[in-house]
């Protein structure tokens, strides 16, 4: 089976933070930053338009 | 003054004048003339070539020759081919743009190796800039690394390596491994919507597996018009071989592409995705990567030769095999160059453009919240050099915080990058295990974060 990548939102702890939330990809270490410039993130978004939900901050 | 014909010395007396030659056929003012110790030929009344007492020749007109020597020598020299290009003491001109800084691939000698050997699908793993392909689940996997092995008397030291080391078994159609990389936009586009007519791409090879291979270019910011603009150009070559290395050069005609416009020219697509360069190693059946024609095709944008596309060999099936390169040198032009040697600390800075490491005592500073329950740090890091954009935490190891003169707490949750990082500055989130001793809501306490911490950052394309 090929494994389907799942999003989770990241929560900033600072409520000072300005922008986005971050995204992180469940089972590894990466997070991504809302940079519409960064590739991982514009596949993100791809990942949103066809209708997938991340999962939500903890 | 009279002429004198003899049938040892020839035929004297007589020097003429460019108007009026000493020896000529039908055409008056067409022939030789003489002067002390010069001839000159003329043609139409006009001086065109002269040789003087120093044995000097003067050309007023165009010199037309293939080839120009030392008198004493039979290599060298200027050589000019067929379509006017030149190759000066054998080594080939350049036949647009300019005379340095022509390689637009980079890492392509294969000296940076920040992320090291990889065994992984994704898409980073080995050497910097060289991006895999893989797509065969469930089983298989390929080891990406730099190797200390390149062709001789180039200069070159290293080489990427793809080897295969666990064999695909399933049967999905439409699944592939390839290497290759991705160059920014703002980068090509001079070279590709420019004036220059091709784009030539050059390249050392060395493979276990013999035979006809597949190389493709996908300009992928072009609006092609076509289904999600997909555009690519399609070649094949041929590995004569096994594991030996063998020079190769791929000419694109850039005609077809000159048609179509650039998709976007916002600053995100300047720094987007503007050439695909792949060498495709395997694609299997039953799927839509196998079926291009050679040229430019309106196809997906990797694909790879029938041979490849069977069920049970290629480097999708064959545990050990091995695709190595390097030397790779893309360049605006119809010939290939010689190959641009850069220092490594050049190229290191360019590659941190798109991936940059942190480690040791101290990686960054900041504060630990006030707002919280001071178990939460704000870490703040200038980066090396500015990324292509703000980064994604690729790979990170906890480590610890510090309050200063006090302890180290350690990191008890993945740190993460937070959504205010820029790309010349790093912003990160570090929740600790406990409430850090003076870190309460009364004031918000300087740290730093280390001791074990070390973070991959990741703008790659």
């Amino acid at each position: 089976m090929e494994t389907q990548t799942q999003y989770y939102l990241i929560s900033d702890p600072s409520p000072t933070a300005v922008g986005d939330p971050c995204v992180g990809i469940v089972g590894t270490k990466i997070s991504i930053p809302p940079d519409p410039a960064n590739t991982q993130y514009q596949q993100y978004l791809d990942w949103l338009a066809e209708g997938n939900e991340p999962l939500a901050a903890e | 003054m009279s002429v004198v014909i003899n049938g040892d010395t020839g035929i004297s007396g007589v020097n003429g004048s460019a108007a009026n030659p000493a020896i000529k056929g039908g055409d008056a003012d067409t022939g030789i003339h003489f002067g002390t110790d010069t001839a000159a030929i003329t043609t139409g009344g006009t001086e065109r070539v002269s040789v003087d007492s120093s044995g000097a020749a003067t050309f007023s007109g165009t010199v037309k020759t293939s080839k120009v020597e030392n008198a004493n020598t039979s290599n060298g020299g200027v050589e000019i081919d067929t379509d006017g290009h030149v190759q000066l003491d054998g080594q080939q001109l350049p036949t647009t743009g300019p005379l340095s800084h022509r390689n637009l691939f980079q890492n392509g000698a294969v000296q940076i190796n920040q992320r090291g050997t990889t065994e992984n699908a994704n898409t980073y793993g080995g050497p910097d800039r060289f991006f895999s392909l893989i797509s065969a689940a469930p089983d298989y996997l390929a080891e990406r690394s730099q190797q200390l092995d390149a062709p001789e008397s180039t200069g070159l030291q290293y080489c990427y390596q793809l080897k295969t080391t666990q064999a695909r078994t399933g049967t999905t159609g439409n699944q592939y491994v390839g290497v290759g990389e991705f160059i920014e936009f703002q980068d090509v586009y001079n070279a590709l919507w420019g004036t220059n007519t091709h784009l030539t791409v050059s390249f050392w090879v060395k493979s276990s597996i013999t035979g006809t291979q597949t190389f493709n270019l996908n300009p992928c910011n072009t609006n092609s018009g076509l289904p999600t603009n997909r555009l690519l150009y399609h070649t094949t070559y041929t590995i004569d071989s096994a594991n030996t290395w063998e020079y190769k050069e791929i000419v694109v005609p850039l005609a077809h592409l000159s048609s179509f416009a650039p998709l976007s020219t916002s600053g995100a697509a300047q720094r987007g995705r503007g050439l695909e360069v792949t060498w495709m190693l395997g694609v299997t059946d039953a799927g839509s990567r196998d079926n291009a024609t050679l040229g430019w095709n309106a196809t997906e944008y990797r694909n790879a030769v029938s041979s490849f596309g069977s069920d049970t060999g290629g480097f999708l099936h064959t545990v050990g095999a091995t695709f190595r390169l390097t030397g790779i040198q893309v360049e605006a032009g119809a010939k290939a160059t010689p190959f641009e040697h850069r220092t490594y600390q050049e190229m290191f800075q360019l590659c941190r453009r798109y991936f940059q490491r942190y480690e040791g005592g101290r990686i960054g500073h900041g504060i630990i919240n006030n707002d919280t329950s001071g178990d939460r740090a704000v870490i703040l890091q200038n980066l090396h050099t500015p990324m292509r954009s703000a980064p994604t935490i690729e790979n990170v190891t906890n480590g610890r915080i510090v309050l200063e003169g006090s302890q180290w707490y350690d990191v008890t949750s993945i740190p993460t990058i937070a959504g205010e990082t820029t790309d010349y500055m790093a912003i990160y989130n570090i929740v600790t295990s406990s409430q850090i001793t003076g870190a309460t809501s009364d004031g918000q306490v300087p740290t730093a974060w280390g001791n074990g911490a070390s973070v991959s950052l990741s703008a790659d394309l």
